[in-house]
């Protein structure tokens, strides 16, 4: 039985115990230490930003979540059940799903198409099958297609729906890659800086949609992000990373008054309490 | 972009998602097909014999449009994968009697199974170092069937292969082989575009363009990649067993690097990434062919200095001259042109 068989037929866990459990892991490229005994974990219904200075591991640490980094030590839990060394596709099907920091979206598919790749990671029809559109084929595309129309109607994606992502503005790409990845069917959702280049309205409109998420998926989310406003809103708790490092973690609150987060990332421009 | 004709409004996902919207398109289509089949009326001989050689090389290059421009898994070896259907299609027939109609799919999946292991090896090596892999398969396969024994597939001298034939009609002329062909041809390419369109398509299109990323959307790349070689080279197998009953003699040097490469030259001209595109490279490719056989010898005549070797010297020089060309003034393929007047035609008289 592989992995994710495993992870498909383990009991529920009990509540007490957390989604995603990450402890001392390390990942070493060559000589550079990206990450040195990181520790963290997400509970059910968490919204968990990891907060810190550029070059300080975060999207090492999302990376290595997904499989897609392989840390050299620790280990990386999901409900429980071990998933350092399962190839990405694996981890994505076991549920969880992450949007990119950079752009990786399908540029000549449709937004609807886009979403439709990621709808389609459980799907059941054979190749042989799909070679007979009409016979076998059409009845599962037009299952994921009504899956994937949800998913743009609730990302308002629904006017552009047939355009190629690749003639759409930043943004909206951005949007793609998040309905991608909830086409996935997440239990964990990471989003590796999503405001990032977006200008206030497009940001108000996501961390509308983050709420959303977690108000009807009913999923933890791990949120990159450098918008401290965005961060002091959003999240329950926060990590803060330093030099690969967790250097603090805690509720906003406490994170914005701890003179080693100020001293390291904050710096002196931001005044405690007030989420410019 | 993508946009509806004009007063076609769809009202389910089903019709959203048809390929064939509207009725006049139903109607281009059919008289399309109906003048096809009709071809032998109305085709002169030498017509005929170049329609079906295109038509099965259209099939190949179908597989190849899936496994390159779709996948975009570089494969120097299609034609060699052609001769593996060729030759399990030419066996099969001999030793076993069977019909053509159980030959030509096990030929296919016989090529098949030759181009799952490199699909394996794609799973490993990209780009460069792939296209040196899949040009040895060019070799393997020259090797291989020039070795067998004799007396399964001719050795050197080749292959003669019985005609094909259904409850006692034989396919034994130009025109019976064209029907045969052209019904084998609209088949696959039906199947090319029922994949292409669904989840495997979109799953070829992700390695293609985030190889990286792919596997963190879900997409087993690993498997993908063999799928993308699987595909690839059973339509070649199955248009290598076309082959051998069309031409009912097969021999290793019918399948070179040299075909492989004329195929990726269909691909470009036509267009990366479409299946029309495919078919459209194909037609103008094989046109450009035909017209150099035409005109080559009325040169030489003309010019006797340049000698008897004209014609095959040109076949490279052209070759080499339309795929710079392609190349140069629309990488994307006459297809890409050809959806670019569309759309602008659709959306008229708005610039976009
Ligand atoms: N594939 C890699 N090979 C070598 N070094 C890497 C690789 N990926 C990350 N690093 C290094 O690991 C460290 C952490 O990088 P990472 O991208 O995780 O930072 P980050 O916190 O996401 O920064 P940013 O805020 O700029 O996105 C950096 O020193 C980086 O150079
Ligand atoms: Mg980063």
């Amino acid at each position: 039985m592989n992995r994710q068989e495993t992870l498909a037929t383990l009991p529920q866990v009990h509540p007490g115990t957390p989604v995603l459990d990450v402890k001392g892991v390390s990942l070493r490229f060559g000589g550079v230490s990206a990450l040195s005994d990181v520790s963290l974990h997400v509970g059910q219904d968490e919204l968990v930003a990891v907060i810190g200075p550029n070059g300080a591991g975060k999207t090492s640490l999302l990376n290595s979540l997904a499989g897609f980094y392989h840390p050299q030590d620790g280990d990386i839990t999901l409900f429980g059940n071990s998933i350092l060394g399962m190839a990405p596709h694996r981890i994505a099907k076991a549920g969880m799903a992450r949007t990119f920091q950079g752009i990786h979206v399908l540029s000549t598919l449709s937004v609807i198409e886009n979403i439709m790749l990621g709808c389609g990671f459980n799907a059941h029809g054979t190749l042989a099958r799909s070679f007979f559109y009409h016979l076998f084929g059409s009845r599962e595309e037009v299952a994921l297609r009504a899956k994937a129309e949800e998913i743009a109607d609730f990302l308002d994606l629904g006017l552009v729906r047939h355009q190629p992502v690749g003639t759409l503005g930043y943004g909206l790409r951005k949007r793609v890659d998040l309905g991608r990845a909830l086409a996935l069917d997440p239990k964990i959702l990471l989003v590796d800086e999503p405001m990032a280049g977006m200008n206030g309205e497009e940001k108000e409109d996501l961390a509308r949609f983050l709420v959303d998420i977690r108000e009807l998926w009913k999923i933890p989310i791990v949120m990159v992000e450098h918008d401290m406003s965005v961060v002091m809103d959003l999240a329950d708790r926060i990590y803060v990373l330093n030099f690969g490092q967790v250097l603090a973690s805690g509720r906003p609150a406490e994170i914005q008054v701890n003179q080693d987060v100020i001293n390291a990332y904050l710096g002196g421009s931001y005044k405690a309490g007030v989420a410019t | 972009m993508f946009r509806n004709p004009a007063g076609i409004f769809p009202l389910s996902y089903r019709q959203d998602m048809a390929l064939v919207r509207s009725r006049p398109q139903i109607a281009v289509l059919l008289a399309f097909l109906v003048l096809l089949v009709l071809g032998p009326l109305y085709f002169s001989p030498r017509m005929l014999a170049v329609m079906n050689t295109s038509m099965i090389m259209a099939i190949a290059v179908l597989g190849l449009q899936i496994n390159l421009g779709y996948a975009g898994q570089i494969n120097l070896g299609q034609a060699a994968f052609m001769g593996v259907g060729a030759y399990s299609g030419g066996v099969l027939a001999n030793f076993s009697g069977l019909s053509f109609i159980v030959v030509i799919p096990l030929a296919g999946l016989a090529a098949a199974a030759f181009g799952y292991l490199f699909g394996v090896m794609a799973s490993r090596i990209k780009g460069f170092y792939l296209a040196l892999t899949t040009l040895a398969a060019q070799f393997v396969f020259h090797f291989v069937f020039i070795n067998l024994p004799a007396d399964w597939t001719g050795g050197a001298k080749g292959l003669a292969i019985a005609p094909a034939s259904l409850f006692g009609f034989q396919f034994n002329t130009e025109g019976r082989l064209y029907i045969l062909i052209l019904v084998v041809l609209v088949l696959m390419t039906y199947g090319a575009f029922s994949i292409v369109r669904g989840r495997y398509g979109r799953e070829l299109i992700a390695v293609r363009d985030e190889d990286t990323a792919a596997g963190i959307m879900g997409v087993d790349v690993v498997r993908t990649k063999v799928r993308a070689f699987l595909l690839g080279a059973f339509f070649a197998g199955v248009a290598g067993a076309l082959w051998g009953y069309y031409l009912r003699y097969i021999s290793v040097d019918q399948f070179t690097l040299f075909n492989s490469i004329w195929m990726i030259g269909m691909i470009i001209v036509g267009g990366m990434g479409s299946i029309t595109g495919a078919l459209i490279g194909v037609v103008v490719v094989r046109a450009i062919q035909e017209g150099i056989t035409s005109f080559a010898p009325v040169l030489a005549d003309a010019v006797p200095s340049l000698g008897s070797e004209l014609i095959f010297a040109s076949y490279n020089i052209v070759l080499g001259i339309l795929i710079a060309g392609s190349l140069l003034i629309e990488p994307k393929g006459l297809m890409h042109r050809w959806n670019t007047i569309k759309s602008s035609y659709r959306i008229w008289p708005y610039p976009y």
